[in-house]
């Protein structure tokens, strides 16, 4: 009887699946239209063209640099993104009672961990340490940024919290706001107020930072961890128990291994193999003009090569929530990566915040059941 | 409540980091990873825009290398912006204005294409 149902949701999903990606092919000819259609709009007039144009602030520029061709590639890509995603919350729902009790537990699992209170101080001067190291030069940044004031056009989230460059006056308030809570949390006892200001203040200083057009995804792995981290905060300070629940620094580690995985889907599912399959590492080299990387483009074995590791090493990252072993060579492969992109491509710098919150793989937690 | 937090917190987090990947567009703070995604073919993807300063003493000097907040990255993505909807010279002339340069300095724009290995250079704007 159980195997009967089993077969009848297979049977189901089955015939779903296939409805969904004929439905998909269905829209591949409206969606033509559709991007045309945008692409022919005054972004400025009223109406859902507009909406597109708030969503893809880039696509204002880029409409001239490219052509109909690229958008349309780009359209279908989210149109195939949206129907697999969509195929998979189908699959989750056909499959619910199989799913959720396995996934629930598997979580319970992975998430009910502790970690001892004496690390606490430590990852905390550590973070905070590697926010100061991005930020303690912010007001020489804002101030030189004024010189840019009439660009300023913020995106997105930036329209809402800081639709116009704020004037000086705010500017030292936002630096003494990022500069006043790092302190309060590496100082204080009562820490997660403090720590989620300091997280509130770096989100307008991205903004401030970011807020002519392009957003760049730099800090993107601090973010997380600093909007996450209070949480962890405002837990341990609850109680005096010798360890505290670890579920946030979990969730900062997948954070932070969904953003690498991110990273490498993103070149597979855009480019396909002739991401390391052609000469495309050496077009990145040359465009970036570094010395280093200029001698490195003359190899062309060698990039192949290379482009190969990075995204062998992208992918990998989502195995490291479930094999903690993988930390001995991800964490530095990840910090040669990143040195190697800002040496070669002049992507980051010296320091780079994304191996700074690998220090959330460097203390050990333990599962609940063996408190 | 502890418990509560333990879910939602995680499910929004989660969720929202992968909307970003489906619209392909960044959700500030969640963000889509598509730099360098992208390959390099078309002659558009092989650009970019440097912003030169022109000492008095006849040498040339990167802007970004002035403490000017923004970096080359960013630049090179204003200048681009400005130059595709027709407003170079209102990027240009208020640069100039802004007190980032010094008088007797001039603002040197050059669009850069790669041929092959070689640059081809386009002087936009210099005054």
């Amino acid at each position: 009887m159980m195997n009967r149902k089993l077969l009848q949701q297979v049977f189901f999903f089955i015939l779903l699946s296939a409805l969904l990606w004929i439905a998909y092919s269905f829209c591949i000819y409206y969606v033509k239209v559709l991007t045309l259609e945008v692409l022919h709009a005054n972004p400025s007039s009223k109406g859902w063209t507009s909406w597109m144009y708030e969503l893809y602030p880039r696509l204002q520029t880029e409409k001239w640099r490219f052509n109909e061709t690229f958008f349309i590639s780009k359209t279908k890509q989210v149109l195939i993104r949206s129907t697999m995603s969509i195929q998979l919350i189908v699959g989750v729902y056909l499959f619910r009672s199989y799913l959720i009790e396995p996934l629930r537990a598997t979580y319970d699992r992975r998430i009910q961990v502790n970690i001892q209170r004496k690390f606490i101080p430590i990852i905390t001067l550590l973070l905070y340490t590697c926010l100061a190291l991005v930020v303690y030069n912010a007001i020489l940044e804002f101030k030189a940024l004024m010189f840019f004031a009439p660009f300023y056009k913020p995106a997105g989230i930036g329209k809402l919290l800081l639709p116009v460059f704020p004037p000086i006056s705010i500017l030292w308030f936002i630096y003494f706001a990022l500069i006043g809570s790092i302190a309060s949390v590496i100082l204080l006892p009562k820490k997660w107020i403090a720590a989620s200001l300091a997280a509130v203040a770096f989100i307008y200083y991205q903004l401030i930072l970011f807020g002519f057009g392009k957003y760049d995804h730099g800090f993107s792995t601090l973010t997380y961890a600093l909007l996450i981290y209070p949480f962890f905060l405002w837990e341990s300070e609850k109680s005096n128990d010798d360890v505290v629940p670890a579920w946030s620094i979990v969730l900062i580690q997948w954070m932070i291994c969904l953003a690498y995985f991110y990273c490498g889907l993103e070149k597979i599912f855009t480019s396909g193999i002739y991401w390391f399959a052609s000469d495309n590492l050496q077009q990145h080299l040359l465009i970036h003009e570094t010395s280093l990387g200029l001698k490195l483009a003359s190899h062309a074995m060698l990039c192949k090569i290379l482009s190969f590791g990075v995204i062998l090493l992208q992918l990998s990252f989502i195995l490291l929530p479930f094999q903690k072993r993988l930390a001995y060579i991800l964490l530095p492969a990840g910090f040669i990566f990143h040195s190697a992109s800002w040496l070669l491509l002049d992507a980051g710098g010296l320091f780079n915040p994304w191996w700074g919150v690998y220090l959330f793989f460097l203390f050990p937690l333990q599962s609940q059941e063996t408190k | 409540m502890t418990t509560n937090i333990r879910y939602i917190v995680p499910f929004f987090f989660l969720i929202m980091s992968f909307i970003p990947f489906i619209l392909m567009t960044d959700l500030f703070p969640f963000m889509r990873f598509g730099m360098f995604a992208e390959t390099v073919q078309s002659t558009p993807q092989k650009e970019k825009f440097s912003l030169q300063i022109h000492l008095p003493n006849g040498r040339n000097e990167s802007l970004s290398e002035r403490q000017i907040g923004l970096d080359e990255s960013h630049l090179n993505y204003l200048a681009r912006t400005y130059f595709y909807n027709h407003e170079l010279d209102f990027f240009a002339v208020h640069l100039k204005k802004s007190g980032l340069l010094k008088k007797k300095e001039r603002l040197i724009i050059i669009h850069k294409t790669l041929e092959g290995n070689q640059w081809k250079q386009d002087i936009l704007f210099d005054q």
